[in-house]
């Protein structure tokens, strides 16, 4: 069943997106990770005698005291984590179901996901990407950076397709710092156009989370029998009669998305799929439940 | 089919709306964005410029739906279920053996006995058959005779074609001949018409088989005016000879070398019963009544007092009757009924042989030529069976419809 969700009626009204999405935030405060600054939330492992080499800043000096001897404390490895946000901004993003496109849903995700990680004090790197056009912002930490973030969200005008190549990543690879990317994005470019990017996310090392964004009707096809269909991306056009092609049309669309989980399996490499009459809130709870589990 | 008010059938033309609804719906709307557009099958393409073979019958149904409402709107009916008969075919048959239901090339023929006809009449039975069949014409097959006549036409709205039954009655019957004023031979010939039977004294143009009687009409020159006026009158119409002599009867009828009728005077000049007295033989009834202005058209009307009162007029006897004492302008008239009476009775023509036709029989109508159009049908509405048949066909388009996304 269709369900109008709430929150995106917020959205559609053209509330302020960053704070919908610390709106959203607030609604459940589960860290995606432990925490990252060093210092808070550090928790003990164990102790083991100092070697040379060691930064004697580490040792112990109370243990010292108590039994003259030189041990090092050691913590759990106190991680900075960059999120690494990669926007589509192809023009299939345009399309739209009860009033909002793909592209604002796609952004309130990104926000909230966003918000979230700076409230834990990870680094958010932004990419909004098509064929023509890259926009980014490098990762930084701190309320200010959230803001110029989520103020890059805006006014953004979708069209042509993902790219085929990865040039533009390039530039942005960091294979010393540990990173999360985060796509979001229908992945419904075709999985070759996918293939160098995942490719390239590989080879890397670093996790990534695909969500992809679907609309309720693309994934069952349940609009007006007639119907003139438009692809946002060739502008090619078809009159369809739904009952009539709907059999085939999900039989396609699943063996392809099918295709899809397969290419992206991988121990590190996650797809979760969120269907665009779902309010945001319940779709990332459920998803950070299930990163919760990983 | 019949249409009472046709000026809806102007409607006829919107049936092409729901043509122009599909066209239409092919061609408008903004395409919907479909990111998943790929996935859609090769087959389903459709051009947008012309209607898909699937949505024809949906197309079909809302044009008879449309063509229904007009229909309606048209109130259309049938007419009854009686077929129009080109020809229907009413026989005059002595056998006892009777079909009533032949058919001759699918148009019937109605068969009556001679003694069914004499009691009915043709006119009943010409406006029976004209009403059951509504046929474009009626052949009439048989005997003719004035006494089958006897009714007032009826409106008849076929056209009659009377057939000579040969059988029994030739079409035209020379009933009595004789010399005529100037030599000629003239003949009393009963011929059949349209509407029955004509009588015409008419001049033979061959001579006659039978032997011609030399008529004459002698006059006393003795007798009043209006008495020998009237006479001489009578004689003219039959075209026989007169004159006027010194003779002691009032007027002598002579037929060949037989003086059959004379009129004896017996002084009175007033009155018509003076002249035919009792003791002359005369071979005909003569009676004066009192005067009944409420009396309508007795059988044969000699002559009237005015249009509608008969003053001198045969009874159904063939008896000669004067209604009320004749003044003297009307006198003349009586002596024209005697003389035609004497003239009659002394060539031995029966009076009932005399068939004067009613009004209606003089002047026949002929509704197929002039207004076969006026026939008040028998229809029957179609409105029912269209409401019918508009529900069903209203229900099964609201089933279609959405499967079809129209």
């Amino acid at each position: 069943m269709k369900r109008e969700p709430e929150e995106l009626d917020v959205l559609r009204s053209g509330v302020n997106l960053g704070l919908l999405a610390k709106h959203i935030v607030d609604g459940f405060m589960i860290g995606m990770h432990k925490g990252t600054r060093r210092g808070i939330g550090s928790e003990f492992s164990q102790y083991r005698s100092y070697q040379p080499g060691d930064d004697i800043r580490q040792i112990d000096w109370k243990m010292f005291a108590r039994s003259d001897r030189y041990y090092i404390k050691e913590s759990e490895t106190e991680s900075s984590v960059t999120v690494r946000f990669f926007l589509d901004m192809s023009a299939s993003m345009k399309y739209e179901e009860n009033g909002i496109t793909r592209f604002q849903y796609a952004t309130l995700v990104t926000a909230v996901l966003a918000t979230i990680a700076s409230q834990q004090g990870d680094a958010v790197a932004l990419h909004l990407v098509n064929n023509e056009e890259h926009r980014s912002l490098s990762e930084k930490r701190g309320k200010a950076h959230l803001n110029r973030f989520i103020h890059l969200l805006e006014n953004v005008n979708c069209k042509g397709h993902w790219p085929e190549s990865t040039d533009w990543l390039t530039d942005n690879l960091n294979a010393y710092s540990r990173e999360l990317w985060i796509v979001c994005s229908d992945l419904l470019d075709g999985e070759q156009r996918w293939e160098t990017f995942i490719q390239l996310s590989k080879s890397v090392g670093h996790e990534i989370q695909f969500l992809q964004i679907l609309g309720y009707d693309e994934l069952h096809l349940e609009i007006e029998e007639a119907v003139t269909v438009e692809d946002p991306e060739s502008h090619a056009t078809k009159n369809i009669r739904t009952s009539a092609v709907r059999e085939k049309y999900l039989q396609n669309l699943h063996a392809y998305l099918e295709e899809l989980k397969t290419g992206l399996l991988s121990p590190r490499t996650n797809l979760f799929t969120m269907q665009m009459n779902q309010p945001v809130r319940d779709a990332l709870f459920e998803f950070l439940k299930l990163r919760e589990r990983l | 089919m019949i249409f009472s008010t046709p000026v809806w059938l102007w409607l006829g033309s919107a049936v092409l709306i729901p043509v122009l609804i599909h066209l239409w719906n092919k061609r408008s709307g903004k395409p919907r964005l479909l990111g998943t557009f790929r996935f859609l099958p090769e087959e389903s393409f459709a051009s947008a410029k012309r209607i898909e073979l699937h949505e024809i019958p949906l197309m079909l149904i809302r044009i008879v739906l449309v063509a229904l409402v007009i229909l309606l709107l048209a109130n259309l009916s049938w007419k009854s279920e009686t077929e129009i008969r080109e020809l229907v075919t009413i026989s005059e048959l002595n056998s006892e053996k009777i079909d009533q239901t032949k058919n001759e090339n699918g148009n019937p023929v109605l068969e009556f006995s001679s003694a069914e006809i004499d009691a009915m009449g043709w006119w009943n039975l010409l406006a029976q058959a004209d009403h059951d069949y509504h046929p474009v014409k009626i052949i009439v097959k048989g005997d003719f005779s004035a006494k089958r006549f006897n009714e007032i036409r009826p409106e008849i709205n076929a056209g009659i074609d009377w057939q000579q039954n040969d059988s029994l009655v030739i079409s035209e019957k020379i009933v009595a001949a004789w010399m005529g004023s100037s030599g000629e031979s003239k003949a009393l010939i009963h011929r059949r018409t349209d509407v029955g039977i004509s009588t015409n004294i008419e001049t033979l143009q061959e001579e006659p088989e039978q032997v011609l009687n030399e008529v004459k009409l002698i006059l006393n020159s003795k007798n009043p005016e209006e008495v020998n006026l009237g006479l001489s009158y009578a004689a003219t119409l039959w075209d026989i000879a007169y004159e006027e002599q010194q003779i002691s009867e009032s007027a002598q009828f002579t037929v060949g070398d037989d003086q059959i009728v004379t009129l004896s005077q017996s002084g009175d000049e007033s009155g018509a019963e003076d002249l035919i007295g009792a003791n002359a033989w005369t071979g005909i009834s003569f009676q004066v009544t009192d005067l009944d202005t409420g009396l309508i058209a007795a059988h044969s009307i000699l002559a009237s007092r005015d249009k509608h009162t008969p003053f001198l007029f045969e009874d159904e006897d063939g008896n000669l009757v004067v209604n009320g004492n004749p003044d003297r302008s009307l006198k003349s008239w009586v002596f024209v009924g005697v003389g035609n009476q004497l003239i009659r009775s002394g060539l031995d023509i029966e009076a009932s042989l005399w068939p004067i036709m009613d009004e209606v029989q003089r002047n026949p109508v002929f509704a197929s030529e002039s207004g076969a159009s006026d026939i008040p049908e028998e229809q029957r509405s179609a409105r029912l069976w269209l409401i019918g048949l508009l529900a069903a066909l209203w229900l099964l388009e609201r089933w279609l419809a959405p499967k079809r996304g129209m």
